[in-house]
Formats: structure tokens, C-alpha cells, sequence
């Protein structure tokens, strides 16, 4: 009589979850398609003329064409703007690992003793919170009176900067879990201090100074604040910012069509990012995250 | 020997520290000072000269219409994209444990929004949400919906979900990711233990899944709260609606972008930046207590 009755209830239990596992499947498949179906009618729209964009906004495209692209890039100077980003979000990247690593290396070896060296690292820490919108005005002012302000140096100098704390955190984690005993090792041999660093303590640490480097390339490459606010100049301009007055521009016009292959433009390198270290990405991201 | 090495690793450290203290203190933290002065005096920005004048700055804030306004919108962010966020975030997660056909893919597709940036994201939604040429609009009209279509960036009512849809839309796939991470933590024991007493996929979810992901749905939430006053908020705004029209859509961070930079009153937007500031700690601080609960051992 018992062994029936729990028969009956684990027949009610898998039924029950196979309903459940179907509704997980049409929910995640809902969900899927909310996310690629924006990206692909962009995709699509963005190979439309005008006149097909205008008549049928979210149909398939009446005639292909590459045009919008090449105008994009050229009429409307993304080429250029893309430029700018590279440059930018390179040297941000050159100069975030750079002093980061050097910073994180002295924070974290016990053998380096610098008065005050712990109030100093809470600080750097702490000063992690500080919002962007605090510092915006000073910031402005500061870069003019440097005369700095309306330059790529300025923005490059910024973003490193503001991605240090950060780096510095993770990667002084990193240099602490390496083993001394190999600095020792060299230092016997007859390696200087720096050479520990350069020879022994940096290679070690290329996995976390990759990932952080990746990461700190996105943050540059997207950003849009300080983009708006330092920079001035339209030929400096970086990418978000572009798109951005590319999209007003559109408002008053008509020529649409440009906008959306920009869109296409600028997505390209962050899906590429993606596609290539998205592993890396995301451990990055949540160890941050979690242990932040 | 001992004594050179001493001085070595002594230059080292203080060489090592000197560019990111410098540049750091120089670009950040002088300038943030700078800015907890300035609040406090009558500073135009034209002329170095500055005036302390207390807590006047602050009275002018609290009697501006368009600072409430905007604070307003601001707790409307606060507490809608959370409640529309999370579930939705905690659900989807739960639902991607275990093997399942296909996951990679689902993974890959959660994330994707998230991969580009803001701006990407709300201009792609300016134009779906576009009256004539947009995707929204030309979906509800194939299904003969049409009555539904409106402008929905050119009315504050519809405006502000519209934006909150964006946001969800880029955001929640990081959201995921960390959710993810969080229930990768269980040990599979637990399931398996539960499902021996007869728990179906729901029961696991609800007596296991959630109680021991609680304290990152609590990380998240903070996440959420604190991105609402920031930089990822003001770029969709500034981008979609400009805070308008006519400040409908405002939020504390575009405000004091126009104050600065489009009206000029430079000591006025400092002060409304400190402001934010001590909103930003002590929302943070009240959200992480109110979601506190017994951590749970396992």
C-alpha cells in the first residue's frame, strides 16, 4: 500500500517537472529572443536604403546595400572617431596596467616597509567610491588650468586615473599569492630588487594582468562622461560620443539609414572583445564584484 | 649588504608607489576635495573668487523645483528597476543550473546586452522606440495593435517605463552573471538530498536555491541602487531623452550635467554633486541593512 502511494507521488513529481522543464525552455527562449531579436532587425535595417527603412521599418530589406557603411565611416567620420578610441583606450590600457602593477607589487610584498604604506592602500581603496559626478566640475577646471582640457592626453590621463584603484586592488591580490621564495632565489643569484620585478614577479603575473587589462580597454573604450565633458574639440571626439551626436544629427534630418550602420560600426569591437576573451571577462567581473 | 638591500627595496617601494599616488591624487582625490570646499561657497567659475556662504547653496537646492523633480524620477528608478530586475535576474539564472540544451547559447545571449556599451544600447532603443521607423511601434501595428503605438519617448508617462525597459534590457544579463556565480557555490549534494525526499525542480528553487543566494541578490541590489545614481543611468538618459521633455525625464546626474555645462552654474552643480554623493552612501548603506538576513550555514 505505501510502496503504491509513493509511486503515485514520484509520478506527480516527474510530470510536474517536465511542465516545469518546459516552461524553463519557452521562458529562456522568450528571453533569448528579446535579447538577439533588437541586434538583428539592426543588422538588418542597417543594409536597407532610406526609402525601404521608411515604408518598411521591420521587414526584411527590398535591396541590399553596403553603401550606408562606407558613409558612415567617411561622410559621417567614423573612421576617424574610431581612431581616436583606439588611441585613447590603448594608452589608457598601457598606463592603467603600467603604474597599477608597480603600485600593486610594492602594496603587496611585506618586504617592502613604506611608513604608512596600509593607510595608504585603504585610502586608494576607499577612494574607489568617490562618484564621477562629484568630481565632475573640479575635474573640468583642474584639466583647463593644466591645459589640458580638449586633449587626448587629458582623457588618456583621466582614464587611468580613474581605472587605477581598481586594477591596483585585484592585481595587489594577485602579486601576494605569488611564492617569495623565487625573489629570493633570484635576489641569491644576483638579481636586483627591480629585476625580481621584471624577470621573475611580472611574467608570473601575465593571466591577471591580461584579464585586467582587457577589462580596463572595455571601461576606456565605452566610456561616455568624461568623453562628453573633456572633450570639446570635434575631431578628438571618441566613438560613444559620436554615436551620440550622430543619432541628434539624425533627428533633424532624414538619413537614417547612416545611423544604424554606425550602430553596426561600433558594435563590432566590444562583440569581438567578447567572442575572444569572454572567458576572461567574465571571471573578471564577478570576482570583482563578489569579492568587492 | 644588508643595509643596501634595505635602501634598494626603499627606493623601489617609494618608486613603484610614487605614478598611481600621483596621479591618482592629482585627478581624483585633489579634485574631490576640492569639491567638498567648493559646495560650501559662492564660486561662479568665472572668476577664482569664492565666498563661504555655508549652507546656502544647499537652501537654494532644496527649494528648486527641478532638483525634486528630478529626485523624484531618481526613486522611481530606484525602486522600480530593482523590483523589475532582480526577480527576473534570480529566475532566469535558477533556470540556466544544470545541463540543458542549448545553454551555451542561452549564456552567450544574456550577456550579449551587456557586452556593449550604453550608448550602443540607447541609441539602438531610440531607435526601436521611434514612432514611425521603430521596431516597437512596427511590431504592434503587424499584429493589428496598432492603436497601441505612440511616441513613447515624447511623454513623460511613457517615457519613464520605456527607459526602464532599456535598462533592464542592457543590464540584466550582468546581473545573471553574478547570480550564476552565486548558485555555482551550492553543492550539488543539497539537490540531490532533495530530490531523494520527493522536491521537484520548484521546491528546489524556492527551499534551496533562494535562501543561500540571498546575500548576492543583496550585493546585487546594492549593484543596482548605486548604478542608478551614476554614470551608466546618466548616459542612457542624456542619450535618449536628454531629461526631457521638459525635465519629465530628468535624474539628478543629467541635472547637474546641464547645471555645469549647459547654464554654467558651476559652484551650484558642485554643490548638487555633493549632495548626490551623500544620497549615493546613504542609500547604499540603507539597502544593504534593510535586505539583511541570517546567513544561512550550510
Amino acid at each position: 500500500m505505501n510502496v503504491k502511494l509513493d509511486q503515485l507521488k514520484q509520478s506527480h513529481v516527474i510530470v510536474k517537472d517536465r511542465l516545469t522543464n518546459l516552461l524553463r525552455y519557452v521562458i529562456l527562449s522568450v528571453w533569448a529572443a528579446a535579447t538577439i531579436g533588437p541586434l538583428i532587425w539592426l543588422l538588418l535595417s542597417s543594409v536597407k536604403t532610406n526609402k525601404d527603412l521608411f515604408s518598411n521599418p521591420w521587414g526584411f530589406p527590398k535591396s541590399f546595400t553596403l553603401e550606408n557603411y562606407v558613409r558612415a565611416w567617411e561622410e559621417a567620420k567614423l573612421g576617424q572617431y574610431f581612431f581616436n578610441s583606439v588611441i585613447v583606450a590603448l594608452a589608457a590600457t598601457f598606463g592603467t596596467l603600467a603604474i597599477s602593477a608597480m603600485a600593486a607589487y610594492a602594496f603587496s610584498r611585506p618586504r617592502f616597509r613604506i611608513p604608512g604604506k596600509r593607510v595608504l592602500f585603504y585610502a586608494f581603496i576607499f577612494g574607489m567610491m568617490i562618484p564621477a559626478f562629484l568630481i565632475l566640475v573640479p575635474l573640468f577646471f583642474l584639466l583647463e588650468d593644466l591645459g589640458l582640457l580638449d586633449s587626448r592626453l587629458g582623457l588618456i590621463l583621466v582614464y587611468i586615473a580613474w581605472n587605477t584603484p581598481w586594477t591596483v586592488f585585484v592585481l595587489t591580490g594577485f602579486f601576494a599569492s605569488l611564492p617569495s621564495e623565487l625573489a629570493d632565489a633570484a635576489l641569491i643569484d644576483g638579481c636586483s630588487e627591480f629585476g625580481v620585478f621584471w624577470r621573475v614577479m611580472l611574467p608570473l603575473a601575465q593571466p591577471g594582468l591580461l584579464t585586467m587589462g582587457i577589462l580596463a580597454f572595455l571601461s576606456s573604450w565605452k566610456e561616455y562622461l568624461f568623453a562628453l565633458v573633456l572633450i570639446v574639440k570635434e575631431p578628438l571626439r571618441t566613438l560613444p560620443v559620436a554615436i551620440s551626436v550622430l543619432s541628434d544629427v539624425a533627428q533633424y534630418g532624414a538619413d537614417w539609414v547612416v545611423l544604424y550602420a554606425g550602430l553596426v560600426i561600433i558594435m563590432i569591437p566590444s562583440l569581438l572583445a567578447y567572442l575572444l576573451f569572454q572567458g576572461r571577462i567574465i571571471s573578471g567581473l564577478t570576482v570583482g564584484a563578489l569579492k568587492g | 649588504m644588508r643595509n643596501t638591500l634595505r635602501r634598494q627595496r626603499l627606493v623601489l617601494g617609494v618608486t613603484f608607489l610614487l605614478p598611481a599616488v600621483l596621479l591618482y591624487g592629482i585627478l581624483v582625490a585633489f579634485p574631490a576635495i576640492k569639491a567638498f570646499y567648493v559646495a560650501f561657497t559662492s564660486w561662479s567659475g568665472v572668476t577664482p573668487k569664492m565666498t563661504f556662504v555655508g549652507l546656502a547653496n544647499f537652501r537654494q537646492l532644496l527649494q528648486d523645483e527641478v532638483f525634486w523633480q528630478a529626485l523624484s524620477h531618481n526613486v522611481f528608478f530606484l525602486i522600480v528597476l530593482p523590483l523589475l530586475i532582480l526577480p527576473m535576474a534570480v529566475a532566469l539564472a535558477a533556470m540556466l543550473r544544470g545541463n540543458i540544451k542549448g545553454g551555451n547559447i542561452f549564456r552567450m545571449a544574456f550577456f550579449l546586452p551587456n557586452v556593449m556599451s550604453v550608448v550602443i544600447v540607447s541609441v539602438l532603443w531610440l531607435l526601436i522606440y521611434s514612432s514611425r521607423r521603430g521596431l516597437l511601434n512596427g511590431l504592434l501595428r503587424a499584429v493589428g495593435l496598432g492603436v497601441l503605438a505612440k511616441p513613447w519617448l515624447g511623454s513623460g508617462s511613457t517615457a519613464l517605463p520605456a527607459l526602464v525597459l532599456t535598462y533592464a534590457w542592457h543590464n540584466v544579463g550582468y546581473y545573471v552573471l553574478l547570480l550564476r556565480a552565486g548558485i555555482e557555490g551550492i553543492p550539488e549534494m543539497l539537490y540531490d538530498a532533495a530530490k531523494i525526499d520527493g522536491a521537484g525542480l520548484w521546491e528546489q528553487f524556492r527551499y534551496i536555491t533562494l535562501p543561500l543566494l540571498w546575500q548576492v541578490v543583496r550585493i546585487c541590489v546594492v549593484d543596482l541602487v548605486i548604478s542608478v545614481m551614476g554614470t551608466s543611468l546618466f548616459g542612457l538618459v542624456n542619450v535618449m531623452t536628454k531629461g526631457g521633455p521638459m525635465h519629465d525625464t530628468e535624474i539628478m546626474t543629467t541635472y547637474i550635467y546641464r547645471l555645469a555645462f549647459r547654464y554654467s552654474m558651476w559652484g551650484y552643480a558642485v554643490s548638487a554633486g555633493l549632495l548626490l554623493t551623500i544620497i549615493i552612501f546613504v542609500i547604499s548603506l540603507a539597502s544593504f541593512r534593510l535586505m539583511a538576513r541570517e546567513v544561512v550555514e550550510f
